[in-house]
């Protein structure tokens, strides 16, 4: 998976992670990576572009709890770590939308995954990403 | 008679005896499945699938279902390590049936309980959203144990998402 790394001005100055192939459990932690450089680097805003993602796996959904998690000044879980990983993020969606990670232009079978797992009540999903950036406050 | 590629993503028509339909299987045999496979299974999957017959949230679907249940296979049934992984897919009147064979240790996604989406993204197992995606894709998942070891997961989809669906 190729992902690339823009910078964005909205209310906020909000980083753009453009991925470009599928999203799975060979990929994930590449996503991962590239949201603790931008972390590291100061980003306090994500926005993920999906719209050249036509597949996503759940392993996907590991990885974007991961990076609201940074974003949250928070420390992501193992992403190996199995069911710990998983109730962490349990405990994280009880607390509801967060909005410090946003995704747009996700593919219907994308945005499928995203319905059909709750994790839209948890990461706003935008079709626009102007819409996305103005957005983010 | 039966013909299998032993290759990756070579897809070969097999004949089933005795299903009375003349319609081609198609088998992808990984001797040795790792997880840099998976698009080599999606792949399959998704030519498969459309040349069945399927239409595109049905063909969408079996790719999750299956891709998601070989990333459970390779990571927790064999560890991690390369595992033979055998994928047969098919038409069964008016669904797609998507077989998947292995060697390790026994395992019946059946028995894993469903997350509760109320709070939607806790799983009591390594890979449960795996399972879940698994779960809401198909109508229809049957497991086996097989001898002497190893276990056989059937994913049943309907080729037609506009039909009614079937038994589960």
């Amino acid at each position: 998976m190729k992902i690339t790394v823009e910078s964005a001005e909205a209310a906020v100055p909000v980083t753009i992670l453009r991925l470009e192939g599928d999203l799975d459990a060979t990929s994930y932690e590449q996503l991962i990576e590239a949201g603790k450089t931008a972390v590291a680097s100061g980003a306090s805003r994500i926005l993920i572009d999906l719209r050249a993602v036509p597949y996503m796996g759940s392993s996907g959904l590991v990885a974007l709890h991961s990076l609201a998690l940074m974003l949250a000044g928070e420390a992501p879980p193992d992403p190996e770590g199995g069911w710990d990983a998983h109730h962490q993020m349990a405990r994280s969606v009880e607390g509801g939308m967060q909005d410090r990670l946003r995704l747009c232009a996700a593919q219907p079978a994308v945005l499928r995954v995203l319905e059909r797992t709750g994790m839209t009540r948890f990461i706003a999903v935008q079709d626009d990403e102007a819409d996305a950036l103005a957005a983010f406050s | 008679m039966r013909e299998m590629s032993h290759g990756k993503g070579e897809a070969i028509p097999t004949a089933r005896a005795g299903s009375g339909d003349a319609t081609p299987w198609l088998t992808l045999r990984l001797p040795a499945a790792s997880l840099d496979d998976l698009r080599t299974i999606r792949d399959f999957v998704g030519r498969g699938s459309r040349q069945l017959g399927a239409d595109e949230s049905c063909v969408a679907d079996l790719i999750q279902a299956v891709d998601e249940s070989a990333t459970n296979v390779i990571r927790h049934g064999y560890g991690g390590s390369p595992g033979p992984l055998d994928i047969e897919i098919g038409r069964e009147g008016a669904s797609v049936k998507v077989e998947l064979r292995d060697q390790a240790p026994g395992f019946d996604p059946r028995d894993r309980p469903e997350p509760d989406l109320r709070r939607p993204l806790e799983a009591r197992e390594p890979g449960g959203f795996g399972v879940h995606l698994t779960r809401v894709c198909v109508d229809q998942i049957d497991h086996s144990y097989l001898t002497p070891a190893g276990n056989q997961l059937t994913l049943i989809r309907r080729a037609d998402s506009t039909a009614q669906e079937g038994p589960s």
